[in-house]
């Protein structure tokens, strides 16, 4: 399975979508797979702990995950992950008295959801982690296709 | 009571994020530089130098363009002169021009 030259493989392109940096290993090389492994994954788990699961959202930032989607399944299952746990039914604070009585109480039941939604710059960073992430593995993708660098790893 | 609530990683975001911000522009340029040092590199031998390297030198290149903006922004453009035509109002209005018909006084 390994090919370590430049022709094009199409399976090494699809396996660096599955999971970063297999295209690499792939190709036989290991090392260097390894190593955009941990980068992909760095930024993508800096972005999740920065901004939390909410910070990738199929349906609210639809543009934001279309190059989130490029990190592979993972971004999908963070999706998924955000839409059972993060994404609840919206609160009319102006008729709901009842809510309103429990966010002032400090019911956690109600205040919990709202703890796992980001905002402002803490949202925006932690989607711009993720989707550079996304970004430097489509990089990844094309070069696992077909590499153009010469010289052992 | 909010305070007391156990924080959770990667399912809540780090609100104290949001006063240091531009700080996360480090970790960003590093997991950049790795990527793509590890893709361009032809040999791996010095990869860690040259991911230092290449961090830094985004960091201060963006610290350079924020100086840059910043002078731009704040010294450049107010001492620019403010043009009629562009619908703003002149602080001091100019003299009417010579070709201007005068109004004679009754």
């Amino acid at each position: 399975m390994a090919t370590s030259d430049t022709e094009f493989s199409p399976t090494a392109a699809v396996l660096a979508w599955l999971w970063p940096g297999l295209g690499h290993i792939s190709r036989g090389e290991r090392h260097r797979g390894f190593l955009i492994m941990f980068g992909v994954l760095f930024l993508f788990l800096a972005g999740l702990l920065v901004g939390g699961l909410d910070c990738v959202d199929r349906k609210n930032d639809r543009l934001w995950f279309l190059a989130q989607s490029l990190c592979g399944p993972i971004a999908f299952v963070a999706d998924f992950g955000n839409q059972r746990l993060v994404q609840t039914e919206p609160i009319d604070w102006h008729r709901d008295r009842e809510a309103r009585r429990q966010f002032l109480a400090g019911d956690p039941e109600i205040i919990e959801p709202l703890r796992r939604v980001g905002l402002g710059r803490v949202n925006e960073m932690g989607t711009l982690f993720v989707a550079l992430a996304g970004l430097m593995n489509l990089v990844v993708i094309l070069d696992a296709a077909s590499p153009t660098r010469s010289g052992p790893s | 009571m909010i305070g007391m609530l156990a924080f959770i990683p990667f399912l809540h975001p780090i609100a104290a994020v949001h006063d240091w911000w531009y700080l996360l522009l480090v970790p960003l340029s590093f997991g950049i530089a790795v990527i793509y040092k590890a893709m361009r590199l032809p040999t791996l031998d010095a990869f860690w130098r040259e991911v230092f390297v290449m961090t830094t030198q985004i960091v201060v290149a963006m610290i350079a363009l924020a100086i840059g903006l910043a002078i731009w922004v704040r010294l450049v453009i107010p001492l620019l002169p403010v043009s009629p035509q562009a619908g703003l109002t002149p602080a001091h209005p100019s003299p009417p021009a010579a070709s201007a018909p005068l109004v004679q006084r009754a």
